[in-house]
C-alpha cells in the first residue's frame, strides 16, 4: 500500500463518480442510482484499508499526503488522518452508500442531480476531515454548502427554501468570519499549513499573544459553533433538519455537523490554548444549556422528526461538553461519541424516514400501535432508541459515560455541576423518547392502517386504510450495519478507543502544560 | 535657443496604433458596403485588429520601460496586463453583440468603431503617466460608451439610459478635470512622477517621466488634498462606487445586454486601473489621507451594492448592484495600497471579468426576442429545460458570490488578505458578511433555475453556438482559475512591480 496516496484516492473517488454521473443521460435514473450507489460502496471499501491499516499507539498524522500549490502563500495540498478524524472518516464513507441505498424509494424525480450533489457532498466532508491546511480545509468547508443547499432546497418539504436559504446564510455567516481568523493565523505564522503552525505555536514562546488568542478562537469557534450547533445559535436547525428530505437529514445530521464539533478539537483547542482554556467555563454552560433545552424541546415536539432534531442538538450537547473538559477521558468520549452521535441519530432520522414513508405522517398522535403492524421496524427502533438514551451495552453508553467521568473528573475548572446536569440529559432522552415509542408504536392501532398480515375478508380486523409492510429487505440492508455498530462499540470498544487514544492524549497532555499542575493533578491527564 | 524636438517612442504605444487604425479603417470600409450588407466581415476586421493589438502588446512584456512621449504614457508590464485584458472583453464584446446587432439593426461600422474607439480610451488610461492622459483616455472611453448605451435608437430605455448617462457622465467628469487643476496649482505638474516628487522629494519615480530638475510645490496643503478628493469623485463615477453610483442600474437596464456586459467589466477595470496608477504613484505619500476615506468609500459601496440587489427583480438590475458591490471589493484592494494588494486588484479584475462576462452570455442566451431584460423569475426551471446553461449559470452565481472553489473565492480571499495584512481587518470582516448577503440574491437565480417549475410561454434559447461554447470556456476558467490561480497570480504580481 506504500505509495499509493490513499487519502486522495478516498477523498476523490466520489467526486470523479460525480463528474461521471453528470453525463448519464436525465432520463435513466436507475442508473445515476446505481452509479451513486457503487462509487460510494467502493469508496467505504477503500477507506476500509485506512481503518485496518491505522496504526494505534502514535498521535502523529498518517497516511500523510504534501504537495506545494500556492507556494507563495505558504498554501499546500496537504492531507492526513490520526485519531481524531480516522471514526469520522469511516462514519462518513460508511453513512454515504447507506442513505443512497434508502433514498431509493422516496427520491424519484430528478435522481441525477441528487446522484451528483451527494457525491459531491461526500467529497466535501471527506475534505473538511482529512485536510491538514487551512486555506484547503476552508474550501470544504464552504464547498459543503452547495450540495447541500441543493439537496434540501429541490427534494425538501414545503418550506424547503426558507430551510435551505436559512442553513446556508447561517453557515456562510460563520464562515467568512473564520476565514478573516484564518488569514489572521497566517499573517501571525506566515503558514497555512496546520502541522507547520501547530508545531511553531507549541514550540517554546511560540503561542500567540492572549488577545490575539482570544479574537482568533472568537472566529473560528463562531463558524463550529453554528455548525454543530451550539446552544444558542441552532436556529437553522430545526427547519433544515425537518424540512430537509430523509436522505439529507441523515448526511446533515449524521456527518456535516460533526465537522463542527471535529474543528473545534483539530483547530480551536491546539491552536488557541489559552484562549480555549478561558472559555471552558462559558462552552460547558452553552452545552449544558444545550442539553437540557433540547432534551425539553425534544419532549414537546408532535412531529417525530422534530423530536429527533431537538434530540440531536441535546446529544450533540454532550460531546462539546467533553470537548472542553479536555481531560483524557472526556475528549476519548467525545471523539467516540461523535461517531456513536452520528450511527444513533442517523438510524432514527433513517427509520422515521422509513415510517413516514408508508403512513404519510410523522406526527406521533396519528400513528400508535405500530409495533403491532411492524414487528421488526418496532425492534430496530427499539435498539436505536436505546442507544441513543444512552442504556449499557449500546454505543450511546461508552461514549457518554466517559465523557460525564471525564468531565467530573475535572475539578480545578470546576466542571462537577455540569457533569451533574448534564447526566439529567441522559434521563430526559430517555424520558422523551421512550414517551414517543409508547406514543407511536404501543397502544391501540390506529384504524387507518393495517398489516399486511390481515385477512381482507372476514369484516371487522380486515385490512383498512393504508397496510404497513414492514422492513424490507433493502431497509434492513440499510439499517444492519447500524445496528452492529451499536452493539459492537457497546459491548467491545476497545478497537474505536485504540485509534483514537494516542492523539487525545496529545491534545490532552498539551492543554495541561500551560497550567502544570493544575489542570493535571485533578483531571488525570497524562503531561508528557 | 536650441528647440529639442521630443523623441516619440511610437512602439510603447504599438496596441493603441493599431487599435486606432483598426477603428479607422473598419470606418472607411463600412463606406464602401451596402445598406444591408451582413455585419459579418465588419466584425471579422474588429476581430482581427484587436488580434494583432493583443500580440503586439503581448511583445511588449517585460520592458521595464521608460515613460514616452514627455512623460504621457508608461509601456510596463502593468500596461500590458490591462491592455490584453481590455482587449479580449472587447472581442467577446463584438461576440456577444453579433446577434442583436442584426436583429436591431444597429449600423455596424459606427458600432465596431466606437467599441474599438472606446479600447484605445480603456488602453490609454492603463498606460496613462499623467493625468491629462487618465483624463483624455476617459473622456474617450466615456463618449463612445454614451453613444453606445443609446445604440438601440427604438427601445425608448435606452435612449433615457444615454441621456442619463451623459448627464452625469459630464458631470463627473468636471469633477475629475477640476481635481486635475487642483492638484497641477498645488504641486506644479501633471505628471504623476513629479506630483509625487513634489509632495515628497525623496521619493523618485524615473520611470514616470519626471525629470530631475526641481519641482514646485507646496507639500500638503489643502488644496492638494481638496484636488485628490475631487479626482476619487470623478474616478469612482466611473468606476460605479457609492455614492457615485445612481447612474449604474438605469444605464446597466436600459442599455444594449452586450454593451452592459462591456461596461460592467471593461469601464470598471479601465476605471480601477487608472486609479490603482494614480494614488500608487502620484499619492503614496499622502495614503493615511486617502486610503481612509477609501476604506470607508469601499465598505459603503459593499454594503449598499449587495443589500440593494436583494429586491431586484429584472436579472440585469440585479448584476448591475452586484457590479457595484464587486467595485468595493476592489477598492478594498485598492485601500491595502501595497504591492500584495495590487497584485490582487489585478487578479480580482480578471476573475471578476471571467464571472461577470459568463453570467451575461447566459443572460443575452436566455433574452427574450420583444424585450431585452429578463426578470429572474424567467428562470424558473431552467435547469429541466437546459441543464447546461442552468448549470454554468449556477457556477457563475456561486462564483460571484464568492464560494469556493471558484475564482470568486480565491480573488476575494487575496483582496482580503492583503486588507488584513495593511490592518484593515474591519473591512475584511465587513466586505465578507456583505458577501455573505450577496448570497442571498445570487442564490435566488439557483433557486428559481432548480426549484421552481417552469413557466409556460417564456421562449426558448436564443441558438447562438459561439456564445454557448464562450460561455461554457468561462465556465472552465471559473473552476480552473479557482483551482489553479498560479498562472494568472504570477503575472499579476509581475504586473505590480511599479510600487516600491
Amino acid at each position: 500500500m506504500d505509495g499509493l496516496p490513499l487519502l486522495s484516492i478516498v477523498l476523490f473517488l466520489p467526486l470523479a463518480g460525480a463528474v461521471l454521473a453528470l453525463f448519464v443521460p436525465g432520463d435513466q435514473p436507475g442508473t445515476s442510482r446505481r452509479l451513486a450507489l457503487v462509487v460510494s460502496g467502493v469508496t467505504f471499501l477503500v477507506s476500509l484499508l485506512l481503518w485496518f491499516g491505522f496504526a494505534t499507539g502514535t498521535a502523529a498524522f498518517q497516511w500523510e499526503e504534501r504537495a506545494p500549490w500556492l507556494p507563495e502563500y505558504g498554501i499546500g495540498y496537504h492531507l492526513g488522518i490520526d485519531g481524531i478524524s480516522i471514526l469520522l472518516v469511516l462514519l462518513t464513507t460508511l453513512m454515504l452508500p447507506l442513505v443512497i441505498l434508502s433514498v431509493s424509494t422516496t427520491i424519484t424525480t430528478r435522481v441525477k442531480e441528487f446522484s451528483v450533489m451527494v457525491l459531491l457532498m461526500e467529497t466535501a466532508i471527506l475534505g473538511t476531515l482529512m485536510a491538514l491546511d487551512l486555506f484547503l480545509f476552508y474550501i470544504f468547508f464552504e464547498l459543503m454548502l452547495v450540495p447541500m443547499y441543493m439537496l434540501v432546497g429541490i427534494w425538501g418539504g414545503e418550506r424547503r427554501l426558507q430551510a435551505a436559504m436559512k442553513f446556508f446564510l447561517f453557515t456562510m455567516a460563520g464562515g467568512v468570519v473564520m476565514l478573516v481568523g484564518i488569514i489572521g493565523v497566517y499573517l501571525l505564522k506566515g503558514s497555512f499549513d496546520y502541522v507547520d503552525v501547530l508545531k511553531s505555536i507549541t514550540a517554546p514562546g511560540g503561542a500567540l499573544p492572549i488577545d490575539m488568542q482570544l479574537w482568533l478562537f472568537a472566529a473560528f469557534a463562531l463558524a463550529f459553533a453554528i455548525k454543530v450547533p451550539l446552544f444558542p445559535f441552532h436556529a437553522w436547525l430545526p427547519d433544515a433538519y425537518s424540512e430537509a428530505p430523509t436522505g439529507a437529514t441523515v448526511i446533515m445530521s449524521a456527518v456535516m455537523v460533526k465537522v463542527g464539533t471535529y474543528g473545534f478539537l483539530r483547530f480551536c483547542i491546539p491552536l488557541f490554548p489559552t484562549a480555549a482554556h478561558d472559555a471552558v467555563w462559558t462552552v460547558s454552560v452553552l452545552a449544558t444549556v444545550g442539553i437540557v433545552y433540547g432534551a425539553l424541546v425534544a419532549a414537546m415536539q408532535r412531529d417525530m422528526k422534530r423530536v429527533v432534531a431537538y434530540s440531536s442538538i441535546s446529544h450533540i450537547g454532550f460531546v462539546m461538553l467533553g470537548l472542553f473538559a479536555m481531560t483524557t477521558e472526556s475528549l476519548q468520549g467525545s471523539v467516540l461519541q461523535m461517531l456513536n452521535h452520528g450511527v444513533s441519530t442517523g438510524a432514527l432520522f433513517l427509520l422515521v424516514g422509513f415510517l413516514h414513508e408508508r403512513t404519510r405522517t410523522r406526527i406521533i398522535s396519528d400513528l400508535g400501535g405500530i409495533a403491532k403492524v411492524m414487528p421488526i421496524f418496532a425492534g430496530v427502533f427499539t435498539l436505536v432508541m436505546f442507544s441513543s438514551a444512552g442504556l449499557p451495552f449500546t454505543n450511546g453508553f461508552v461514549g457518554e459515560f466517559l465523557i460525564l467521568t471525564g468531565t467530573f473528573k475535572n475539578a480545578t475548572d470546576g466542571l462537577q455541576p455540569f457533569a451533574i446536569i448534564g447526566a439529567s440529559g441522559v434521563v430526559l432522552s430517555a424520558v422523551y423518547l421512550l414517551w414517543m415509542y409508547q406514543r407511536a408504536m404501543q397502544g391501540p392501532v390506529n384504524p387507518a392502517f393495517s398489516s399486511p398480515d390481515d385477512r381482507p375478508s372476514n369484516g371487522a380486523g380486515g385490512r383498512t386504510g393504508l397496510v404497513l409492510a414492514d422492513l424490507t429487505v433493502r431497509e434492513m440492508m440499510v439499517l444492519l450495519p447500524l445496528a452492529a455498530l451499536i452493539i459492537w462499540i457497546g459491548v467491545y470498544p476497545r478497537p474505536f478507543l485504540d485509534r483514537t487514544a494516542a492523539s487525545v492524549e496529545a491534545i490532552s497532555g498539551r492543554m495541561a502544560l500551560p497550567q502544570t499542575g493544575v489542570l493535571a493533578s485533578g483531571s488525570g491527564a497524562r503531561v508528557p | 535657443m536650441m528647440f529639442v524636438l521630443p523623441t516619440l517612442e511610437w512602439w510603447t504605444i504599438a496596441p493603441v496604433v493599431v487599435l486606432t487604425l483598426t477603428g479607422c479603417l473598419v470606418l472607411v470600409v463600412d463606406l464602401f458596403r451596402g445598406d444591408d450588407a451582413s455585419p459579418e466581415p465588419l466584425a471579422w476586421l474588429t476581430t482581427g485588429g484587436l488580434a494583432i493589438a493583443i500580440g503586439t502588446s503581448v511583445s511588449l512584456w517585460g520592458y521595464e520601460s521608460q515613460a514616452a512621449f514627455s512623460g504621457m504614457v508608461v509601456a510596463d508590464n502593468y500596461t500590458q496586463y490591462f491592455t490584453v485584458l481590455f482587449l479580449v472583453i472587447v472581442g467577446v464584446t463584438v461576440l456577444l453583440s453579433f446577434d442583436q446587432l442584426t436583429r436591431e439593426d444597429f449600423h455596424p461600422g459606427e458600432f465596431y468603431s466606437l467599441i474599438v474607439f472606446s479600447a484605445v480610451g480603456m488602453v490609454l488610461m492603463a498606460s496613462a503617466a499623467d493625468l491629462i492622459m487618465v483624463f483624455v483616455g476617459l473622456e474617450l472611453l466615456s463618449i463612445c460608451l454614451y453613444i453606445l448605451t443609446g445604440f438601440s435608437r427604438r427601445r425608448l430605455e435606452s435612449e433615457e439610459a444615454s441621456i442619463k448617462y451623459l448627464l452625469l457622465g459630464a458631470f463627473a467628469s468636471g469633477f475629475l478635470l477640476y481635481g486635475i487643476a487642483l492638484v497641477y496649482g498645488s504641486t506644479g505638474s501633471t505628471n504623476l512622477g513629479c506630483v509625487a516628487r513634489a509632495i515628497n522629494p525623496s521619493s523618485t519615480f524615473a520611470m514616470f517621466g519626471c525629470g530631475t530638475g526641481s519641482v514646485a510645490g507646496a507639500a500638503t496643503s489643502a488644496l492638494l488634498l481638496a484636488g485628490v478628493a475631487m479626482l476619487v469623485v470623478g474616478l469612482g463615477f466611473k468606476a460605479a462606487v457609492v455614492p457615485f453610483h445612481m447612474w449604474t442600474p438605469d444605464v446597466y437596464e436600459g442599455a444594449p445586454t452586450a454593451i452592459t456586459a462591456y461596461m460592467s467589466v471593461g469601464a470598471k477595470a479601465a476605471a480601477f486601473a487608472a486609479i490603482a496608477r494614480v494614488f500608487m504613484i502620484a499619492f503614496p505619500t499622502l495614503s493615511h489621507d486617502w486610503s481612509v476615506i477609501l476604506a470607508i468609500l469601499a465598505a459603503v459601496t459593499m454594503i449598499v451594492g449587495n443589500t440593494a440587489a436583494v429586491s431586484q427583480q429584472s436579472i440585469k438590475r440585479m448584476l448591475a448592484y452586484s457590479s457595484i458591490a464587486h467595485a468595493g471589493y476592489i477598492l478594498v484592494a485598492v485601500v491595502a495600497a501595497s504591492r500584495v494588494g495590487m497584485a490582487s486588484l489585478l487578479f480580482y479584475t480578471v476573475g471578476y471579468t471571467v464571472m461577470n462576462l459568463g453570467a451575461f452570455m447566459v443572460v443575452i442566451l436566455l433574452g427574450k426576442r420583444s424585450e431585452d431584460h429578463l426578470l429572474i423569475s424567467d428562470y424558473a426551471g431552467l435547469s429541466r429545460r437546459h441543464p447546461v446553461l442552468a448549470g454554468l449559470m449556477a457556477l457563475f452565481m456561486l462564483s460571484l458570490a464568492g464560494i469556493p472553489p471558484t475564482v470568486g473565492f480565491v480573488g476575494k480571499f487575496y483582496i482580503f488578505t492583503a486588507a488584513v495584512q495593511a490592518d484593515y481587518a474591519w473591512l475584511a470582516v465587513i466586505g465578507l458578511l456583505s458577501s455573505v448577503i450577496s448570497v442571498y440574491y445570487y442564490l435566488r437565480v439557483v433557486y428559481q433555475m432548480y426549484m421552481v417549475d417552469p413557466v409556460a410561454g417564456v421562449e426558448a434559447v436564443t441558438p447562438l453556438r459561439w456564445v454557448t461554447v464562450a460561455a461554457g470556456v468561462a465556465g472552465v476558467a471559473v473552476i480552473a482559475l479557482g483551482v489553479f490561480p498560479q498562472g494568472v497570480l504570477a503575472l499579476a504580481s509581475a504586473s505590480s512591480t511599479f510600487i516600491r
